[in-house]
């Protein structure tokens, strides 16, 4: 017979669960095979261990005292009554175990919604504009631009220029500092 | 292979068909008398798996009460002391899976579930240490390292002196799956007592 096909016999016989015949059927192999004579000796001083400690655990002393039948209820088991909802409230649903879970979990949705969202563009001031430059003419100048009046009136002609004009009349119209003005000399000459 | 160690502790080795009757239809006081022969059992057998006194009364107290829940489906194909060690087998795992969710998910709750948080780390009280030798202490370490279905099987075996039919039925599967898991079972204890014995 093959050992490997014994095996399991092996484990059942040093637990004492292999069927009479079968036990016979083991010992004559194993009085030939030292290799599954050891086995089945190795698994047996394991089984007698836990027997061992099966028979220890009988002489711990444990008082049965408080497992009187008080834990069962001495009335008749009836239909179990329907949970109120106030219960499964404070049982359930608001229980700390399942807060928990469920808020992190809506964390993570929340999470998962917000990934692929693109960053919100704050208003961002925008950077002085070189005046003098003329490349950058296509651009839109600022108000009270020699620059953008001359564009205008060569461009779209006088009514473009005068709609200009009414455009910035506020700016226009403002007290000029003398370093202004200073400037805007030297943006035309 | 009935009977052993435990028919010391057990005044009754059958469940009585009478108080059985009584108990399913709902019959409270019947169920006690019907488990009252085998509590001590249960709480040794409670013993072993906790290594603590007070939460192994615990966990025979939630057996118990669990076994009341459900005793309409007691079939009577195992023994009903193996019945109740498979549920108490059941509500260890329960309560071990509910204290790793605890710990991970809520640190900070003790309180009512701190005998919960420390299940893993329970350990005998000096007294029942020294009841209890270094031997039979690592051997019941080591039965908590192995896979929970090879530890039902053996547990069954050696801590309920279950046959192999009683086994198949009170886990409800056939008894081909019964045999392998306690082959693979030893095999793996073999290698864990090999393992310590390596390290001493």
């Amino acid at each position: 017979m093959n050992c490997e096909e014994l095996k399991q016999d092996i484990a059942l016989a040093a637990i004492g669960c292999l069927p009479a015949v079968e036990m016979k059927r083991l010992q004559e192999h194993t009085r030939t095979c030292s290799v599954c004579a050891e086995e089945l000796m190795q698994l047996r001083s394991l089984s007698s261990e836990h027997q061992a400690t099966a028979a220890e655990l009988l002489r711990v002393q444990i008082s049965a005292d408080r497992l009187s039948s008080g834990a069962i209820s001495h009335t008749r088991r009836k239909v179990p009554a329907p949970v109120p909802a106030a219960q499964l409230w404070r049982g359930g649903i608001l229980n700390l175990r399942w807060l928990i879970p469920t808020g992190a979990a809506a964390g993570i949705v929340i999470a998962l919604y917000f990934w692929g969202r693109p960053e919100p563009q704050l208003a961002k001031e925008a950077p002085p504009r070189e005046m003098t430059n003329p490349q950058r003419a296509s651009a839109p100048l600022p108000a009270g631009s020699f620059l953008a009046y001359r564009n205008a009136l060569s461009e779209g002609g006088d009514e473009s220029f005068n709609s200009l004009l009414a455009r910035d009349a506020d700016i226009l119209l403002r007290p000029v500092s003398s370093k202004d003005l200073l400037a805007m000399r030297d943006e035309v000459y | 292979m009935r009977g052993g160690v435990w028919d010391i502790v057990e005044t009754e080795r059958f469940a009585s068909p009478e108080l059985l009757a009584r108990a399913r239809e709902g019959d409270g006081d019947s169920f006690s008398a019907l488990c009252r022969p085998f509590q001590e059992r249960l709480l040794r057998q409670a013993y072993a798996l906790c290594r603590n006194e007070s939460q192994a009364k615990d966990l025979t107290q939630e057996t118990l009460v669990s076994a009341w829940r459900s005793i309409g489906r007691f079939n009577g194909k195992c023994q009903f002391s193996t019945w109740l060690c498979s549920i108490l087998l059941h509500r260890h795992k329960s309560w071990l899976r509910r204290s790793s969710w605890m710990r991970l998910l809520d640190p900070f709750h003790l309180g009512a579930n701190e005998t919960e948080l420390q299940l893993e780390e329970a350990t005998p009280s000096p007294d029942q240490a020294a009841q209890l030798s270094d031997r039979a202490q690592t051997i019941l370490l080591s039965l908590t390292r192995l896979p929970s279905k090879q530890h039902e099987v053996i547990f069954l075996r050696f801590y309920a002196d279950e046959t192999i039919e009683g086994i198949s039925a009170a886990l409800n599967c056939s008894e081909g799956t019964v045999k392998s898991r306690l082959f693979h079972a030893l095999a793996n204890l073999r290698k864990l007592r090999t393992f310590q014995e390596d390290l001493r």
